[in-house]
């Protein structure tokens, strides 16, 4: 193992997928007047800069392997599916039962004046309920941009940074520099917006740990699999079935009001309950991916 | 595996080309309407046509893809390699699978400089792609095993005849059914509302999971009924 071509190659890497965000949105910020993810004229720039920047990832990966000859070994792009299912079925469900029992943690904490099992009754349920079911099939289906950042951090960075400072170092600091890259937007007001307190400090430290619990998961479902779909199929039901979503979709009028009604209901409150969901799966990964490596040892 | 694929992408290379090409004009039409600025229903009905067509033609290319190993001197090789007849299969399913992947990949991106053209105009139509797709795997899943069977020639008969007969269901429909929202002023609004109302919207949700479990099952029925099977020439 070859310590410094693997540092160079972590630079090089890094280099490429940071430079595009770093240059294009303080661009798309100056030509709207504003931090793009508050403005509503950049709606439409907003999203394509999020589905075209997750493919940055992907594209450093590419960049790299050619700019140092790596060649194309080890490149996680095989189904694996053989004595694997059980991986992709807990890739595609986890997220949205996350987020799900993040929605009746919110309902819980936040509202005080209706009763909870009256919280989830509506007329519209049966069709919500479809569309969530279809809104999980379409984010596995239409993997692409998850493919994109999935291909770049799992595919490379993470084994990069195996090799580097060994598994539990890696999933820590790749996660650090995963919730780094995302700065500019958590800046721009992506997730967090920004009306809260310690902007944007907050946000980018939130997005870490978020990256952190986050990378977890992903890395144990790649070196599960060895293969990098089920990670992409993760990420990409995860950005698509949000605890917002589950909150639009199932949470009643009434529900809705009392929640938006409550002062305390804001974004950071919601994420760092989020958080603690997330937490339960990320340290579940973290410590599976741990006791693997001892059993290898 | 890895061999077999390399194997057809070099058998249907023109063919392939020639499909990249036509997704290259059809999405130039897709984005051209965007530009255009035409009525929103108009688009969504010109978008969802550019999206199909391209899996249209894909439908006519994946039979070449069966018509090579027709023959009965190829099958009997295919038989002696390490991949053996079930490998064979299972590639041609990967094959087929991979290209239209591919073809919604390009769906993908062709939506999203749509959406970037047309900003507020236009939502995106991704999900129309996504079922495009959806419909054509199921298809596929019901044609390959006849096509592995019986030959291209049958298994296209067969699909052929299914598209006849759902035909006959839209028009039996549209006959006695309830179409009161084609006679509606904005008609895809009353469309996306009857689709939200009622079981539709639960058949449309379980329609990718039939698809795809369709596709897997076809590949266990086309192993099981390769086997033992004599061309005549």
């Amino acid at each position: 193992m070859n310590k410094k071509l693997t540092i160079k190659r972590v630079i090089i890497f890094c280099i490429i997928s940071f430079l595009p965000f770093w240059i294009v949105v303080p661009v798309l910020n100056s030509c709207y007047g504003g931090m793009v993810y508050t403005v509503e004229e950049a709606a439409a720039a907003v999203y394509v800069l999020g589905v075209l920047g997750m493919f940055i990832p992907a594209i450093a990966n590419l960049l790299t392997r050619l700019i140092t000859k790596e060649g194309f070994g080890n490149s996680y792009l095989g189904l694996n599916l053989k004595g694997n299912g059980k991986y992709y079925v807990a890739a595609i469900l986890v997220k949205p039962m996350e987020a799900a029992l993040a929605m009746l943690l919110i309902c819980k904490v936040f509202i005080k004046d209706v009763a909870f099992g009256e919280l989830f009754v509506r007329e519209d349920f049966s069709p919500m309920l479809a569309l969530t079911f279809m809104q999980i099939a379409a984010a596995v289906i239409l993997f692409f941009p998850a493919f994109g950042e999935e291909w770049g951090w799992r595919g490379y960075l993470g084994p990069k940074l195996k090799e580097l400072l060994g598994m539990p170092a890696s999933i820590i600091v790749g996660g650090v520099i995963w919730g780094l890259w995302h700065a500019p937007l958590t800046i721009a007001g992506h997730n967090f917006g920004t009306d809260y307190t310690f902007y944007p400090w907050l946000g980018i430290g939130s997005m870490c740990v978020m990256c952190i619990l986050f990378n977890a998961f992903l890395t144990w479902l790649t070196e599960r699999t060895n293969s990098i779909y089920p990670a992409s199929f993760c990420h990409m039901v995860n950005n698509s079935l949000q605890v917002e979503f589950f909150i639009a979709m199932f949470v009643s009028e009434r529900g809705q009001e009392a929640l938006n009604g409550n002062p305390d209901y804001h974004v950071i409150s919601v994420f760092l309950l989020y958080l603690s969901v997330l937490a339960i799966t990320g340290i579940v990964a973290f410590v599976a991916l741990i006791k693997k490596k001892r059993e290898v040892q | 595996m890895k061999g077999l694929l390399y194997k057809d992408f070099f058998l249907l290379r023109s063919s392939l080309i020639f499909m990249g090409v036509f997704q290259l004009l059809v999405s130039g039409g897709a984005i051209l309407t965007a530009v255009l600025g035409l009525e929103w229903e108009l688009t969504v009905i010109l978008l969802t046509a550019c999206y199909y067509l391209p899996f249209l033609i894909l439908t006519i290319l994946t039979q070449q893809l069966f018509l090579y190993d027709e023959k009965r001197s190829w099958r009997s090789f295919a038989g002696s390699t390490p991949a053996s007849i079930k490998g064979q299969i299972l590639e041609k399913y990967y094959m087929i699978l991979l290209l239209n992947i591919l073809l919604l990949f390009c769906c993908f991106l062709t939506d999203v400089v749509v959406v970037a053209i047309a900003k507020d105009m236009m939502i995106s139509m991704s999900i129309i792609a996504m079922l495009i797709f959806c419909v054509q795997m199921f298809f596929q899943a019901i044609e390959i095993p006849f096509v592995i069977r019986f030959g291209t020639a049958v298994g296209g008969s067969v699909k052929g005849a299914l598209l006849a007969c759902l035909l006959f269901i839209v028009i039996c429909y549209g006959l006695f059914g309830n179409i009161s929202f084609l006679f509606e002023q904005d008609v895809l609004t009353a469309f996306m509302e009857w689709i939200r109302k009622g079981n539709v919207m639960w058949i449309l949700a379980a329609f990718p999971y039939v698809a795809v479990a369709a596709y897997y099952l076809s590949y266990r029925i086309s192993v099981k009924i390769y086997k033992g099977v004599d061309y005549s020439e």
